[in-house]
């Protein structure tokens, strides 16, 4: 039942168990380095265009330079994806036996994180718009609360239905010991 | 001040914010990371490409003749001579 015991979160308490980790759909995230193989593709495409039609170029400006001008944008789409890849592997939503926890990250400099009991819980939806989210089985969950946060939202996230069933699984099991209790 | 001179500057404080950047990310990582084993893959990862491109970038810019490319920003030295 527990599938990550080797994986904690800074928020975590003592005792707390996280049962399923949930980030974006890696679709996501394929979409967000399209941007990076595109430029990384025209860097070097941009040295072979010079070398071979614009050879005068190469002559007068020195392939030192243009070297150092491929390298100093290869080292800006570096860091712009790490960008990507904190902000896709930090933006994370985190069901635990005890409550569900949404940390989100929004780039290097904020970070929010807020949490979900499960008897909180009034009503949970998932969306599935368009035909890749349906081909690749992603899309929206909403958690409905009663607490101070209304909506709880899970953003493009894999096997929506299977994440609904888990809430309403870990809902039924909270209310049930607190029943008993 | 020749024009290699202010190119140097200049770099230096690109190179600087180069390595802003890169202890800000490594920090994140490092900080944030659930998983012990792909902290330690990706710090080394992106380590290792960092590294590689800063060397490399620094090494070009070092076998740039800027006072041949850019003759015309470089800048005569001071005179006493001058009337002014």
């Amino acid at each position: 039942m527990f599938s990550h015991p080797n994986y904690c979160f800074k928020e975590q308490h003592e005792g707390e168990q996280v049962i399923r980790i949930i980030r974006r759909h890696w679709f996501n995230i394929l979409i967000q380095f399209f941007v990076v193989i595109v430029a990384t593709i025209a860097i070097f495409g941009s040295w072979i265009f010079i070398l071979f039609l614009y050879p005068a170029v190469l002559k007068n400006i020195g392939p030192q330079t243009i070297s150092f001008i491929e390298t100093t944008a290869l080292l800006f789409v570096w860091f712009y994806a790490f960008l990507i890849w904190i902000n896709y592997y930090f933006d994370v939503w985190i069901i635990t036996n005890e409550r569900i926890v949404n940390i989100e990250q929004k780039g290097l400099f904020l970070r929010e994180a807020s949490d979900l009991e499960f008897s909180k819980i009034q009503d949970v939806t998932t969306e599935v718009v368009g035909l890749i989210p349906t081909v690749l089985n992603y899309g929206d969950v909403y958690v409905q609360t009663a607490g101070e946060v209304e909506r709880f939202k899970f953003r493009q996230v894999p096997d929506p239905y299977g994440i609904k069933s888990l809430i309403m699984e870990r809902y039924k099991k909270t209310n049930d010991v607190q029943q008993k209790l | 001040m020749q024009t290699q001179t202010i190119f140097s500057i200049i770099y230096l404080l690109a190179f600087a914010s180069y390595l802003l950047i890169s202890v800000f990310i490594i920090y994140h990582i490092v900080r944030y990371s659930g998983n012990k084993a792909v902290m330690l893959l990706t710090v080394s990862f992106f380590i290792l490409g960092t590294v590689c491109l800063l060397f490399a970038n620094a090494l070009l810019f070092s076998s740039i003749p800027f006072d041949q490319f850019v003759p015309s920003l470089a800048i005569p030295a001071y005179s006493s001579s001058s009337p002014f």
